[in-house]
């Protein structure tokens, strides 16, 4: 290991697993914006959460409801208020624990292109695992799994300025350069920001492939209510610093009206069977596809043609 | 009104010729509500730049109004008729204070100040902005900063709206501010919107849908006659509103759905009628 | 955080100050520090006093926001105090330790912090009570002579503004790029002056190219709404003089009369 002198070591005691089953949990935790001061006000209010290994989470909410403040405290970028949060049993705000938890829940922000500096690609793929102590043929094995993991060829690329790419392109090296220090966790906030409906479902079903091949835990903040019900297994709701709701996407977006009335939206076929089910037809409430809300029309559409 | 001639637009990078726009011929009637969908590098933004003369035709001719944007004395005429709002809604707002950048066109039009300042008054109300006149933009939310681009326009009194993916970075809420604005101003102050986007649930209430497709216009007309296309579109790599869909599979069933219907509302009449 | 700053914060309101033209404050600042640096008594300094704290009052300005505004020079002034309290010769009044301090000790180190306190106050009040567009409109204006000489004073106004606006996004920016930088394990904090310099490159790059992005957008959004430089360019704001104007460049005028005759006099 190169780099052990300088005070960077690659294989650390803490937050390290094995074999076991991984798990991120928040433990009543509560963030307080400029406290002490007349602007204080609660980002989080008293949040418990557990994320476990393999899962595939979305976390809503309306702007402003605490989902952005709730990411950034999933990899220690912000430090709870009060409460704790806690990777394998370990605090991740520990001073012992320092920067490497950011190693094992990798961050993706809105908009990561915006990050993208280095003169190539490979070199800004690198730059995760270099600052975390890797050495250089490990940082190159991580750099080729990264960009074959985001769906990036190879040899097409890494030579080539980031800035030379099209947009969904250096999205895609964006997201790689946190691919790179293969985390145990990734949490993307937005990634389909800004992208038109092919660019989102092409980087959609790149995270959803990732999950399903490798196993990855994700974790996607979505205002996208289709993306949501589509692919995640387990849907959290924020509201005004909340967690209000935790539960399947069939079971959250059966609650139309509560969630119209946190200014969320739901995918229109929900939409749809939730006004059904308030003028009194007897119709499933937790249809997330057309083809099932299809189904459950023409039961009560033909159920009247046989009376 | 607007009047598009066999538009080409070709331009070099790195090495290569692109030809973002190939032949694209358009009219369009003053007060329509037009909505141009497509993908990225379907030329729909390149369109959109050649309404006010950003862009000039390699060739072919475009004209607003009569006026040839082509036409170096014409230009500011032009883009006064031809107003254009664009995607980032921080890189429009030049000034520290709401009502200023408001201000900013028609300033640049030599308008005395007191014609400036009833234009900014109108503006602000037009798009429901009173109460944040003397905000600082960078305090405002996305939804609002565009609504205040969008202001800075209409204090212009254009005859037409340009939009290029004025909602692409917006989160729900603020795209449904500023779709109510528009349709607003397009119902009210009878201005001509030509609104890009990718979002088709965008278009549900537009005169005129036009898809592009690298730099054609492949499919044109109401949005009924549009989004009943569903197997061209998918073709297209759109996807027709969800009720859309729907509809039009109840329809392969033998329901006789209504091609006017679109939204969650109107599906929801109908079946309640028809159970 | 950063938004604690006062000073270059513009508060909007209504007072008579608010409602001066730009150009008289611009003008006034001047004959306002000369007065400031002629006094050098007791008498010169409540004169000054009572000048400042009339401006203060007029302005209408929360007293305890504007002296917040403070807090960065605190550090000088309880420096500065101290050192002049006990190193200035004079008849000795008291005694604090070994320390001795004199009659004029304690005028030097109370002259002292005021006139620094009173210069602080007054630039703030004027970029509180001016919005950054009408101050560069009032400076466009001042400079408007020198574009014979060929220095572009619009174009320089225009740039002020847009670099005021722009601000609080590029630091909003600076914080999102930080923060999506240590997610890839950047360290801003630890290591060598040359260390520190070396990290920056990745929240040195995006920003700069972030920015030209912004400008290149900017410049396409002007132009689309028909900017073309100074040229038969109107403001919404005329700048015009009124009586108020008159009556404070009067006023304070003879406040530099005062100080001056006071400290002839005195």
């Amino acid at each position: 290991m190169k780099r052990c002198c300088s005070g960077f070591v690659k294989i650390d005691n803490f937050l390290e697993n094995g074999d076991k089953y991984m798990a991120l949990v928040l433990e009543n935790v509560t963030y307080t914006y400029k406290p002490k001061t007349p602007y204080a006000h609660d980002a989080l209010r008293d949040i418990s959460l557990t994320i476990n290994q393999g899962e595939f989470i979305a976390i809503i909410g309306a702007t402003g409801s605490g989902k952005s403040t709730l990411v950034q405290h999933l990899n220690g970028l912000l430090k709870p208020t009060k409460g704790r949060v806690l990777l394998n049993g370990e605090d991740i705000n520990a001073k012992k624990v320092g920067k490497r938890v950011r190693q094992k829940v990798g961050l993706v922000f809105q908009y990561p292109e915006h990050q993208l500096f280095e003169e190539t690609v490979y070199k800004d793929v690198a730059f995760g695992p270099l600052n975390f102590g890797f050495s250089e043929e490990e940082t190159d094995e991580r750099v080729k799994y990264a960009l074959k993991s985001a769906g990036l060829d190879l040899e097409q690329v890494k030579d080539r300025s980031p800035f030379d790419l099209s947009g969904g392109q250096m999205r895609r090296v964006a997201i790689a350069g946190v691919l790179a220090m293969k985390p145990e966790i990734l949490i993307l906030d937005e990634p389909t920001a800004g992208l038109d409906p092919q660019g989102q479902a092409a980087i959609m079903n790149r995270i959803s492939s990732m999950h399903q091949e490798q196993g990855i835990t994700i974790v996607f903040v979505s205002h996208s209510m289709e993306n949501v019900a589509m692919l995640a297994q387990r849907v959290i709701v924020m509201h005004r610093s909340n967690l209000v709701m935790s539960g399947s996407p069939r079971e959250i977006f059966a609650k139309g009206e509560e969630l119209r009335n946190m200014g969320l939206d739901i995918p229109q076929v929900s939409q749809l069977m939730s006004g059904l089910i308030r003028a009194g037809k007897e119709v499933r409430g937790d249809v997330l596809s057309i083809a099932e809300a299809r189904s459950e029309l023409l039961k009560i559409l033909r159920g009247k043609a046989n009376a | 009104m607007i009047k598009i001639d066999n538009l080409w637009h070709k331009y070099r990078r790195g090495g290569e010729e692109i030809k973002a726009l190939k032949g694209v011929n358009l009219s369009i009637e003053p007060g329509q509500f037009v909505v141009v969908l497509g993908h990225n590098g379907s030329g729909k933004s390149t369109l959109a730049k050649h309404l006010n003369g950003l862009l000039l035709p390699t060739s072919g001719k475009v004209y607003i109004d009569g006026l040839d944007t082509e036409d170096e004395e014409l230009i500011w005429e032009i883009r006064q008729k031809a107003g254009m709002v664009f995607q980032n809604p921080d890189n429009q707002l030049v000034a520290t204070v709401v009502e200023e950048d408001i201000a900013f066109g028609p300033e640049n039009l030599g308008l005395p100040p007191e014609t400036i300042r009833s234009r900014v008054d109108e503006a602000l109300k037009a798009v429901g902005m009173e109460e944040f006149r003397y905000f600082a933009p960078h305090l405002l939310s996305g939804g609002q900063k565009q609504r205040v681009a969008i202001a800075g326009i209409v204090a212009m009194r254009p005859s037409i709206l340009v939009l290029d993916e004025p909602t692409a970075m917006l989160d729900p809420q603020g795209r449904a501010e500023v779709m109510s604005t528009i349709t607003k101003l397009n119902k009210e102050e009878t201005l001509t919107v030509v609104h890009i986007t990718h979002f088709m649930e965008e278009a549900i209430n537009a005169d005129r849908i036009i898809v592009m497709e690298q730099g054609n216009i492949v499919m044109e007309g109401s949005p009924q006659e549009v989004f009943l296309k569903i197997d061209q579109l998918r073709k297209l790599r759109l996807d027709a509103p969800q009720m859309v869909q729907l509809a039009n599979l109840l329809r392969k069933e033998g329901f006789p759905i209504p091609n006017e219907i679109m939204s969650v509302e109107e599906m929801l009449q109908w079946v309640c009628e028809n159970r | 955080m950063l938004s604690d700053i006062t000073i270059g914060q513009y508060v909007p309101g209504s007072s008579i100050i608010h409602q001066l033209d730009p150009r008289t404050k611009l003008i006034a600042i001047i004959p306002y520090i000369i007065a400031l640096f002629t006094v050098d008594n007791w008498q010169g300094i409540a004169l000054v006093t009572i000048v400042t704290l009339s401006i203060l009052f007029l302005s209408r300005l929360p007293w305890g926001f504007v002296f917040r505004g403070l807090k960065p020079i605190i550090i000088i002034i309880i420096i500065t105090i101290p050192l002049h309290l006990f190193f200035t010769p004079g008849e000795v009044v008291t005694t604090l330790g070994p320390f001795k301090i004199s009659q004029e000790g304690i005028f030097r180190a109370a002259f002292i912090s005021l006139r620094l306190i009173y210069l602080v106050l007054i630039t703030s009040l004027l970029t509180l009570t001016t919005s950054p567009i009408r101050l560069t409109d009032g400076l466009e204006n001042l400079l408007g002579p020198t574009k014979r000489i060929g220095i572009p004073a619009h174009e320089l106004a225009m740039m002020m503004t847009i670099a005021l606006r722009f601000i609080p996004t590029f630091l909003e920016e600076t914080e999102k790029i930080m923060k999506a930088q240590k997610a890839r394990g950047a360290d801003f904090e630890s290591g060598s002056i040359i260390r520190k310099g070396k990290n920056l490159v990745p929240l040195l790059v995006p920003l700069f190219i972030g920015a030209f992005r912004r400008a290149d957008d900017l410049a396409m959004a002007m132009e689309a709404r028909c900017y073309r430089g100074g040229e038969n360019r109107t403001k919404m704001k005329d700048l015009r003089f009124a009586v108020r104007d008159g009556v404070a460049l009067a006023v304070i005028m003879v406040v530099l009369s005062l100080s001056i005759g006071i400290r002839i006099i005195g």
